[in-house]
């Protein structure tokens, strides 16, 4: 029996495309079942192409899906756009389902494929209130019934979603479009009701709860789409939480603040996307000169320039690993899905405090902007501070030469160990070398230690994760948000007999190179990326000379499994 | 007791012999001194340039940074510990040019940290390139004769009034114990304090010399410092008559005041508290 259903709600920006989506994914995993959401939008309040895509199964769903079962069409062109063979959706499928719209949407081609339930949802809604979004909860009631699924659950979700008299509205249209569907369609298939409820998480937000539980006291970010919602998520819990919010000037600032407040003994954050990050490269340079812990989240967007704000891509690699100027150690960490983001951004705090240097946590739209089913996750965590200098310490060293190259840090306010922290380049005590006599010994010896460090963090570096590898004779290599999908697509070569797994590189700089080189030993490695030179397939040579095939989108939308495998074809993996 | 004793540093600044930046540094120290602030409760933080080594030379907590980026750093600083003295020091090419966007937002949230400019017209380290306070005509590497600058100067003291700053000063580098008094009253002052400093680069600027200000330079006295319009008018004269001294100082709540989480305190000093129903929005 068919458990596995894609569903898209498509219209307008302004139409609450969105909401309405993020509503059914909370009535499903209230269910207890399993849901991907992704969101196709456009660079505009009112007006254009928008489209909301939920996936839904009693399983754990990895990505968006292939395939169309269900289609919410709020407007005429929705209802064409998506019936469409050729549709031009960046790779998204067409409807072979049930189309749900509005009566009065006459004006369509007809498919054999489709069967089109025209309803009154204007009618129904007009009669509750004059709130036009209301045809939308009557939408989201027909489909409640067209999966078998509780009304009560939905019902719930609304009193959670919305207040007051609002509230009362939208459960009346979700009950009457409930109704609707029972006394004049079939429902479509049948979904489990009994599972244990699930949590339903952004990836923004994953980033967001992971920096709170990773121990931030303070995020300073200037907006930028798709790194916001991270902002967004943190601000709404600022005072109970107790985090420090600002919005600065600029992202020069931002970065520049936040190196003042872990400097001065605090975590703190920053984010951005592409643009705002290229504008903190300086202050990046600084932190790993000066030795301050900072962790900076970058969610990547198709560039270069202004780009595709509200499109995914994975252009900004070489750039966040070659951020600053000279040479410097630096970290470089993809989660590739929510619960990887919430875990990988808490431990960037750690890393970060205990190798005094930048850690940058890269996301992309795909992975920000995304939300997802969990099973549950852990709020435990252990911080970890560092190597920190007790008060009074005599002839204290703040950059002593130390064989990890790990020295201990001081705050302002501790007696005793008052030190200067220059860009200047410095020895042990922090006394700038490079003014009156340019000690060339000592800058050698501080070079060393500061790129000491990137060796520590080289040897301390877990194996990478992978993902039905162990009789693989192809290697899929991803990074970042594609790990759903590309893991979705070896299981579909496997059905096809073909002996595909895949290896997923999280912590990209520094890189494991020699256990890269083991897992990868006698397997054809194809990389696949959301961009268009291929920078982990660049990186990989690079770091281990190896060669490999590279698969590659760059439209500005994410992947689909079946897109992965016809490419796989295509370059002959198999 | 604090003593001069206490902020002595074994590194000594090397500035050109007469520069203006050795009387900021003694007033400085002075002004800490004289309020009896314990070094290790002091941060100096700089940009890039002359000026900005300061740090280097005090035996405090020193944080020198990049250029034009000082005010960013000292406001993460005083958000995150508010028991700290934060100050933040650069030149006039650090602060009016590469910086400026911060000085105005900075002055505007009324950040309790002390900005303190050492103001010569020219960049002193790139070797003496016209500056944003180099006046009209004024000669140099990047702007030969016969027009010189093109540019009007930036007038940091009516630019700091408008950005809403609660502590306006000039002080003169010839004059130091002014100068220190003026610090001291940039130090007790609650909120953001500007003071520019008038201070001669004896090898790059042959026009404000020492014997230039001497002439031109008067203290103001009985002004009132509390009215916006006065202290306008008075940071707009120029030319053979320039005053020194407080132009305004009015009584503000700082950001640290006024923002929910950091009036409850340091967050240096807050401990981490996760709540336990963080997870209940998510089902």
């Amino acid at each position: 029996m068919k458990n596995d259903f894609v569903i898209r709600i498509g219209g307008a920006a302004g139409d609450g495309v969105q909401s309405a989506g993020i509503l059914l994914a909370k009535t499903f995993t209230r269910h207890g079942l399993h849901i991907f959401g992704y969101n196709y939008y456009q660079d505009l309040i009112r007006g254009g192409n928008s489209w909301y895509q939920i996936r839904v199964s009693d399983k754990k769903v990895k990505n968006q899906g292939d395939g169309l079962d269900i289609l919410i069409a709020l407007n005429e062109d929705s209802l064409n756009r998506h019936t469409d063979p050729n549709i031009n959706e960046g790779g998204a499928s067409y409807l072979k389902g049930i189309a749900i719209f509005d009566e009065s949407i006459k004006n369509y081609e007809k498919r054999d494929f489709v069967k089109y339930l025209p309803s009154p949802l204007s009618l129904i809604s007009s009669k509750i209130s004059k709130n036009p979004l209301l045809k939308n909860t009557v939408a989201l009631g027909m489909v409640i019934a067209a999966l078998d699924l509780d009304i009560e659950i939905l019902v719930s979700a609304i009193e959670t979603v919305f207040k007051g008299k609002s509230s009362d509205e939208n459960i009346e249209a979700a009950r009457q479009g409930y109704n609707y569907y029972m006394n004049n369609f079939e429902k479509i298939g049948t979904l489990p009701r009994n599972g244990k409820k699930k949590l339903l998480m952004g990836g923004g937000e994953a980033v967001g709860l992971g920096a709170a539980v990773g121990g931030i006291k303070a995020y300073v970010a200037y907006p930028m789409t798709p790194a916001s919602s991270t902002l967004h998520w943190l601000a709404s819990h600022s005072k109970e939480l107790n985090i420090f919010i600002k919005v600065p000037e600029d992202e020069i600032s931002a970065i520049n603040t936040v190196i003042g407040m872990n400097y001065a003994g605090i975590r703190a954050m920053t984010g951005s996307s592409g643009g705002g990050y290229d504008l903190m490269h300086e202050g990046i340079g600084l932190a790993s000169m000066l030795e301050v812990p900072v962790v900076i989240y970058e969610s990547q967007r198709a560039g270069p320039s202004t780009g595709l704000p509200t499109k995914t891509e994975q252009g900004d690699l070489m750039m966040i690993i070659n951020s600053s100027h000279g040479d410097y150690p630096r970290a470089v960490i993809a989660p590739g899905d929510v619960e990887e983001a919430y875990y990988y951004t808490r431990e960037a705090l750690n890393l970060a405090d205990k190798y005094q240097m930048p850690v940058i946590v890269v996301s992309d739209l795909y992975l920000s902007e995304r939300i997802e089913s969990l099973d549950d996750i852990s709020l435990e965590f252990n911080i970890d501070r560092g190597l920190i200098a007790k008060e009074n310490t005599e002839n204290f060293l703040r950059y002593e030469y130390t064989e990890n190259g790990i020295s201990p840090r001081a705050f302002p306010g501790m007696r005793g160990l008052m030190h200067n922290e220059d860009s200047d380049e410095h020895d042990e005590r922090g006394d700038v070398v490079s003014d009156v006599i340019t000690d060339p010994i000592k800058r050698k010896l501080s070079v060393e230690k500061r790129m000491r460090k990137l060796e520590t963090l080289k040897k301390n570096l877990p194996p990478f994760k992978t993902y039905r590898i162990e009789d693989a004779e192809i290697v899929l290599v991803q990074w970042g948000s594609t790990k759903g999908v590309v893991e979705e697509a070896v299981d579909i070569l496997r059905e096809e007999g073909i002996k595909a797994g895949v290896l997923e590189v999280k912590y990209i700089f520094p890189f494991n190179t020699e256990d890269f080189i083991i897992k990868t030993k006698g397997k054809k490695i194809i990389v696949v990326e959301n961009n268009y030179s291929g920078q982990l397939s660049g990186l990989i040579k690079m770091f281990t000379g190896l060669d490999t095939l590279k698969i590659n989108k760059y439209n500005g939308e994410a992947f689909y499994p079946n897109e992965i495998v016809n490419e796989f074809k295509k370059i002959g993996g198999a | 007791m604090v003593t001069l004793k206490d902020y002595e540093y074994h590194v000594k600044p090397d500035w050109c012999p007469g520069c203006g930046n050795f009387s900021q540094w003694t007033a400085i120290k002075g002004a800490l001194v004289e309020l009896g602030i314990e070094p290790h409760n002091v941060v100096i933080v700089s940009g890039i340039g002359c000026s900005s080594n300061m740090p280097e030379y005090i035996r405090a907590y020193g944080f020198h940074g990049l250029h034009g980026r000082p005010l960013p750093v000292a406001s993460g600083i005083k958000f995150a510990n508010s028991k700290l003295t934060v100050i933040a020091y650069g030149g006039d090419g650090d602060g009016y040019y590469e910086g400026l966007n911060h000085l105005y937002h900075t002055a505007k949230r009324n950040v309790d940290v002390k900005y303190i400019v050492s103001d010569n017209e020219v960049f002193g380290l790139t070797t003496g390139q016209a500056s944003p306070t180099a006046p009209l005509g004024f000669v140099s590497k990047t702007t030969p004769p016969p027009e010189g600058s093109l540019e009007v100067p930036v007038n940091p003291l009516t630019l700091a009034l408008t950005a809403g700053a609660t502590f306006v000063a000039r002080g003169y580098s010839g004059e130091i114990k002014h100068l220190q008094s003026l610090i001291v009253e940039a130090l007790k002052h609650k909120g953001f304090a500007l003071i520019d400093v008038l201070s001669p680069c004896v090898t790059w600027n042959k026009i404000a010399t020492y014997e230039y200000y001497k002439e031109r330079v008067y203290k103001l006295q009985g002004n009132d410092v509390t009215n916006f319009d006065g202290a306008y008018k008075l940071a707009t004269e120029s030319g053979d008559k320039i005053p020194i001294g407080i132009f305004y100082k009015v009584e503000k709540p700082t950001y640290n005041d006024i923002d929910p989480v950091l009036k409850q305190g340091p967050l240096t000093e807050k401990s981490v508290e996760m709540k336990k129903d963080i997870l209940e929005e998510f089902y």
